[in-house]
């Protein structure tokens, strides 16, 4: 394994030159967002904590600072820091069998731990089921643990176009929803204030959208482990002027490394897609084989989850409630394979590697129908991996390592004809 | 069993994995259930139905259909029956409870799918289940993660309609189950070209609800301390009632609990002297997972009751029948449904309150905690549960499993453990 100190001058240069120099903003900004949260613990500021796939721009609208337990498993799993944050929540009576995320998450709040020492105490909590159904029976947990009140957003599963009634059941959701926060809160709806909430988290979020489109480009301007690791403020922070700065300079440089023709990879062979959450723990060496193989992962279905469009000012809770319903885990898999086709065309992918995450049930099942689909439809390959986003324990690398590095060289190799 | 083999085949069975299927059943059935000592003669109605599981019943199911009725097959308890019998239909469920084409199913769902639902689209793939094979319509319904898009990949193969099950219990909620209990009425008019009439309905709602009350009246004989009836029969008893004809299951169960009223008044039991009264609780069990209920009545404890889907939760709410007119019977139906227990609601304050409630009831001594493996609903759940049992001092054991007989040692081990300390509890005090 070479590390810097092995790279040459010139080699160095080069790492330099590729490297995204937003990073470090993005760092600033969430490490800024963290210290605000934690030190608002035990003052008068309302603290939620909420799903991946929650509505966040309410909370937003009435001040209240959002936390996301799923955003913290993340960082717990890169840090390596997950397992043992698990085997707290496992030793308590929670199945090994459960998401690694409401795992991790229990085992912190119960223990304080991970890489930041545990997230700040909620005031109250909100739930979303468009990611999955897990997440009710984890924060009625952390409801329970608390003591504090719980939000729950019911999002009716969508199966082709979403019906007239199924809408009008997430928009009287919404409605509840806004009421609950005036009941916690002790503040009025002010719709002028979440409207502009609301147009901003667009804003950011097409902002997002057109950074991950940079990639479309040959050579990729970044690969889709960095925008996992960039997407944090759109997934925490939507609906701020914050994120919103942050992404048109994130876009701004995408921008100039594709005029410059700066590629994210020394090399770029094959292009791939992405699908399901990442493997958290093992980024960094999953990086170092796809550089290896010269193979960019252009594309992914979980970052792209986080590009709303159609926000309709004139009625913003209902056209909330409408994208909040069909984002991308709520939605069937006839119009998953239609989404995975689209972006296999537009990044003009050789292939797709799906992992399938013992944690998520939502974004797994399917995936064998997904894949014979992605390859009737496009004509490319699909490679299917095991693992787990956060919990190492089912992971084996050498295994994983294998399968990729044949399926890219082989697979690959013959389609594209190199 | 007749010779169905012609039936079998034009339903599109495959024949000889079908022969393999009902090759091992029979001595299943034999070591489980027929071995039991000194059962209630009206157990030989449900043995004969066991008995012919594939064939008469399957017949009449056909018949039906020769006569212009429909078939609806359902996967839980929350697909109102009163909608598809007054559609002129029969409804049977359909989950499964063996590991069948395992290995097939898992050509399209991920290992961490549980049991139930693996195995119900095995019983598909491998073409052993004439009752699927018989449905006009299948009807799903949103109550996990699994499920929702299990039933996207069966519409691959046969008619699937989903039911749009909220997860929580409000107004809101409310007035989204009653639209979706309407859109499958709509649907099942569409499927045979007839309106559900009231009067029909009324009568589909009277009809339900008296097997309902049979089965009722059964649980109720359940208290009776030393037992008249063994959980492992009770199970079956419950099983059964998901496909059988409602009006003759329930004129059946009645006959079987008049019987054990008279063993009772004569101090004829099945346990002798006192055995330690355990509380099945958690995912269903379906034929022929009798699992857990034989290993807990083998080791000398009796399944007292079972709150679980194939237990009391099937039974338990009525459908109000005061209701004068289509809309109020369609309400009605919602209402009772949407009151069912199942760990998908959050809260689910009921769900603890019932199982305290039964604990209470059935001078329960332990609840054992049945979970399916990779189920987050129960399986979460049961952190609650133990805790609240735990407080009351009641003992507690929560059992992972899955379909396979791997950890029937395993299992046992556990679940005696359980019992000496039990019996030892008991002897000290």
């Amino acid at each position: 394994m070479s590390t810097d100190a092995d790279l040459s001058g010139r080699e160095k240069e080069d790492k330099e030159r590729r490297r995204i120099k937003s990073g470090g903003a993005m760092r600033e900004l969430m490490t800024k967002y963290y210290l605000e949260a934690k030190a608002a613990e035990g003052t008068d500021r309302h603290i939620a904590w909420i799903t991946s796939g929650g509505p966040v721009e309410p909370l937003i609208a009435f001040d209240v600072i959002p936390v996301y337990p799923e955003n913290h498993g993340a960082m717990c799993g890169a840090a390596h820091m997950n397992v043992e944050l698990c085997e707290v929540a496992e030793s308590r009576g929670f199945s090994r069998d459960l998401c690694s995320y409401a795992r991790g998450d229990i085992g912190s709040a119960v223990t304080k731990g991970g890489p930041i020492g545990g997230l700040p105490r909620p005031t109250f909590l909100v739930c979303c089921n468009n990611i999955c159904n897990t997440v009710f029976k984890w924060y009625e947990e952390l409801s329970r643990f608390f003591e504090v009140p719980l939000f729950i957003f019911d999002t009716p599963f969508v199966r082709g176009e979403l019906s007239f009634h199924h809408k009008d059941y997430s928009v009287r959701q919404m409605e509840e929803y806004i009421s609950f926060l005036e009941r916690i809160t002790g503040k009025e709806y002010d719709e002028a204030r979440f409207v502009d909430v609301a147009a901003k988290s667009l804003y950011a979020s097409s902002l997002w959208a057109q950074v991950l489109a940079c990639n479309e480009h040959k050579p990729a301007p970044m690969t889709c482990f960095d925008a996992f690791i960039l997407m944090a403020p759109i997934v925490t922070l939507r609906g701020t002027q914050e994120v919103v700065d942050f992404y048109q300079g994130l876009l701004k440089e995408m921008r100039e490394r594709i005029e410059r023709g700066i590629g994210i990879l020394p090399s770029e062979r094959y292009r791939l897609l992405w699908d399901n959450i990442p493997v958290w723990y093992e980024m960094r060496n999953l990086g170092r084989l796809f550089t290896e193989l010269e193979a960019c992962l252009v594309a992914d279905t979980y970052t792209s989850a986080w590009t709303f469009e159609g926000v309709d000012v004139e009625d913003p809770l209902a056209s909330m409630a409408a994208i909040y319903t069909e984002v991308y885990l709520n939605i069937n898999l006839e119009r998953m394979a239609e989404k995975i086709e689209s972006l296999a065309r537009r990044f003009d992918v050789d292939g797709m590697i799906m992992h399938s995450n013992r944690s998520c049930k939502p974004y797994s099942l399917g995936q064998y129908d997904l894949a014979k689909e992605f390859t009737r439809r496009t004509g490319k390959p699909t490679l299917i991996i095991e693992a787990d986003h956060t919990d190492s324990r089912w992971y084996n690398r050498s295994e994983v390592e294998t399968r990729i590095r044949d399926f890219v060289e082989n697979l690959l190799g013959e389609s594209v004809g190199v | 069993m007749s010779d169905y083999r012609e039936m079998w085949e034009e339903l599109g069975l495959d024949l000889q994995a079908h022969d393999g299927l009902l090759e091992v059943l029979p001595p299943l059935y034999q070591e489980t259930i027929l071995s039991q000592e000194n059962r209630p003669e009206g157990m030989g109605y449900f043995d004969f139905v066991f008995s012919e599981i594939h064939g008469l019943r399957v017949k009449e199911l056909v018949e039906h259909r020769a006569q212009g009725g429909v078939v609806v097959g359902t996967f839980c308890t929350y697909v109102p029956e009163e909608l598809v019998i007054a559609a002129g239909g029969i409804c049977v469920g359909l989950c499964a409870g063996a590991q069948v084409a395992e290995e097939a199913a898992e050509q399209y769902l991920p290992r961490n799918l549980c049991s139930l639902i693996k195995s119900s689209l095995g019983f598909k793939l491998a073409k052993v289940c004439p009752y699927i094979e018989s449905c006009d319509l299948l009807v799903g319904e949103t109550t996990c993660d699994g499920k929702k898009k299990y039933y996207e990949i069966l519409g691959e193969f046969q008619p699937v309609h989903v039911m749009e099950l909220p997860q929580r219990k409000d107004e809101v909620d409310r007035a989204l189950w009653r639209s979706e209990v309407r859109r499958l009425a709509r649907r099942l008019e569409e499927l045979t070209g007839k309106r559900i009439e009231s009067e029909p309905l009324r009568e589909a709602i009277k009809v339900v609800n008296e097997k309902r009350r049979a089965l009722l009246r059964l649980a109720e004989l359940r208290k009776s301390d030393p037992p008249v009836i063994s959980g492992r029969d009770a199970l079956l008893i419950n099983q059964i009632a998901f496909y059988d004809d409602p009006k003759r299951l329930a004129e059946k169960v009645n006959a079987l609990c008049d019987e054990l009223v008279e063993r009772r008044e004569k101090g004829i039991f099945i346990g002798g002297s006192h055995r330690p009264r355990v509380l099945l609780s958690g995912c269903p069990m379906a034929i022929p997972n009798w699992k857990l209920p034989a290993i807990i009545e083998n080791s000398g404890a009796l399944v007292a009751m079972d709150e679980m889907c194939t237990g009391i939760r099937y039974f338990r709410h009525l459908v109000s029948e005061e209701a004068t007119d289509l809309d109020g019977m369609l309400d009605a139906i919602a209402d009772r449904y949407l009151r069912i227990d199942c760990a998908v609601f959050t809260p689910n304050r009921e769900r603890l309150e019932h199982i305290k409630e039964l604990v209470r009831d059935y001078s329960i001594d332990a609840v054992v905690y049945y979970a399916l493996q990779f189920c987050d609903p129960y399986t979460v759940e049961a952190f609650r549960v133990r805790q609240e049992l735990e407080k009351d001092g009641i003992p507690f054991l929560y059992l992972e499993t899955d379909y396979s007989a791997e950890d029937v040692g395993q299992l046992t081990t556990r679940v005696q453990a359980l019992i000496e300390m039990l019996e030892t509890k008991s002897g000290s005090s």
